[in-house]
């Protein structure tokens, strides 16, 4: 998988959210970001690894916001019609603001996206930050867990961190005949990784083992086993 | 023994048909129709409803019609298949279709007969009321050559979302409307039927 997305990821503060009662610390929350840029007229693979700051659902306006031209698409992945749903950032009607249209379907960590950048907008390449609190609590032992649909699944690792592919408990736990789809940003096509049987006495094993997720890297994740079923996946980081 | 190559042969011509299989994938927006008797400037009109239509044809539609309901009407013969036909409200008193919708419409050649869909033809009719009847307004688009979309393979998930055209059917302003609904061929038999009718009577009187 080609890497153009940049990345960078920090965490930047501890929030406001930081309450005291006399010494107890109640809650401590961090939030980060990842930088993916995007060249008008083409499409970038990502996935939101935040929560939402204000605790409410995310949707894209939290993930684009504007900073892509007008006329530019997300494409989210309804696993149960295995097709896309699109939100549209549109021109706003009479006096209205700039606005994603219906920008109502929730995006969670783990859920992967598409974001498409529209032609004619001022620059030929946009950045767009990911801003949100970073999960997990402050320990080392908190998981995630993310459905994996029968069929495709549009997902992302649900944590803003590296990690090879085959270190997760998804490709570990794959089924021969699933498939691990990226997104090959140079030649705007997917680049496919397919668990595949092992020869004679080798075991099962991904055809493409080098594969690195990067924060806010998006894949589909093909589960040829017949049903769907949860992906828990351990925190890899202790703090926050 | 021949009859097992027999098996063979119709085997392989049936795999090499299934190859021939296209599709297309496309999101249709409009930026606005106004009744060709009024403009986008002078103001809402009254109507609550529109008919938004995608229709695909194997030749050239520009002089094809629309009859009550939607229906095709007045296209020679044509292979004409409705794709989709949705009913809508009106945005500013106008037909503004612009929230594109956040579902691709996609059609393979199932959808147009077994033709072939990527060699044809696909244009758009946004009627001024949610259900036409005969002497109602509406606006054709041109058509495009559908040769020209993308020719997605929707039997070999996921398709690149790249390939999911983007269509405005007025080409992106707001347009008259450019038709009328002509009436079923049974209202007119009827009109001509009393057009007939009062002739012979004048005839008579005279």
């Amino acid at each position: 998988m080609k890497r153009s997305i940049g990345i960078s990821l920090g965490i930047l503060l501890a929030c406001g959210s930081v309450s005291f009662a006399q010494t107890n610390v109640l809650s401590q929350n961090a939030v980060g970001y990842v930088k993916v840029s995007i060249n008008e007229d083409e499409l970038e693979m990502v996935s939101y690894d935040f929560l939402d700051i204000d605790g409410n659902p995310t949707t894209i306006s939290d993930v684009a916001g504007d900073q892509l031209p007008v006329g530019s698409r997300a494409f989210l992945w309804n696993p149960a019609g295995q097709s896309f749903v699109i939100e549209n950032f549109q021109a706003g009607l009479k006096a209205a603001a700039d606005a994603w249209a219906p920008d109502s379907n929730p995006i969670a960590p783990g859920d992967g996206l598409f974001l498409e950048a529209a032609t004619g907008g001022a620059s030929a390449s946009y950045d767009v930050f990911m801003t949100g609190e970073v999960p997990g609590e402050n320990n080392n032992s908190g998981t995630s867990t993310v459905a994996i649909a029968d069929g495709l699944s549009l997902s992302g690792y649900p944590y803003p961190a590296n990690v090879a592919w085959t270190s997760t408990t998804l490709a570990a736990g794959a089924t021969v005949g699933d498939r691990f789809i990226g997104w090959d940003s140079a030649g705007q096509s997917y680049d496919i990784a397919n668990f595949q049987p092992g020869l004679k006495a080798a075991a099962d094993a991904w055809s493409n083992p080098g594969e690195i997720i990067e924060p806010g890297n998006g894949f589909f994740y093909d589960n040829s086993s017949g049903g769907g079923y949860d992906w828990t996946e351990l925190k890899p980081y202790a703090f926050p | 023994m021949r009859l097992t190559k027999y098996v063979a042969v119709i085997g392989m011509v049936a795999s090499f048909g299934l190859t021939s299989q296209a599709d297309i994938a496309y999101q249709v927006a409009s930026s606005g129709i106004y009744h060709d008797d009024g403009s986008w400037a002078g103001g809402a009109w009254t109507e609550a409803g529109f008919l938004y239509q995608a229709i695909w044809s194997d030749v050239d539609p520009s002089g094809h019609d629309a009859g009550p309901g939607g229906s095709l009407a007045n296209n020679g013969g044509a292979n004409e298949f409705i794709l989709f036909s949705q009913a809508g409200v009106q945005s500013y008193g106008y037909i503004q279709y612009a929230d594109t919708p956040g579902a691709a419409t996609q059609s393979d050649d199932s959808d147009v007969g077994g033709l072939d869909i990527n060699n044809g033809f696909l244009y758009f009719r946004i009627f001024t009321t949610s259900a036409p009847v005969g002497g109602d307004k509406l606006y054709q688009s041109p058509a495009i050559q559908t040769s020209g979309l993308a020719n997605v393979d929707l039997g070999n998930p996921p398709i690149n979302p790249g390939d999911i055209a983007q269509i405005n059917s007025t080409g992106g302003g707001p347009e008259a409307s450019n038709k009328t609904v002509i009436p079923e061929p049974t209202t007119l038999a009827l009109l001509a039927l009393s057009g007939v009718m009062i002739a012979l009577r004048r005839t008579r009187r005279d």
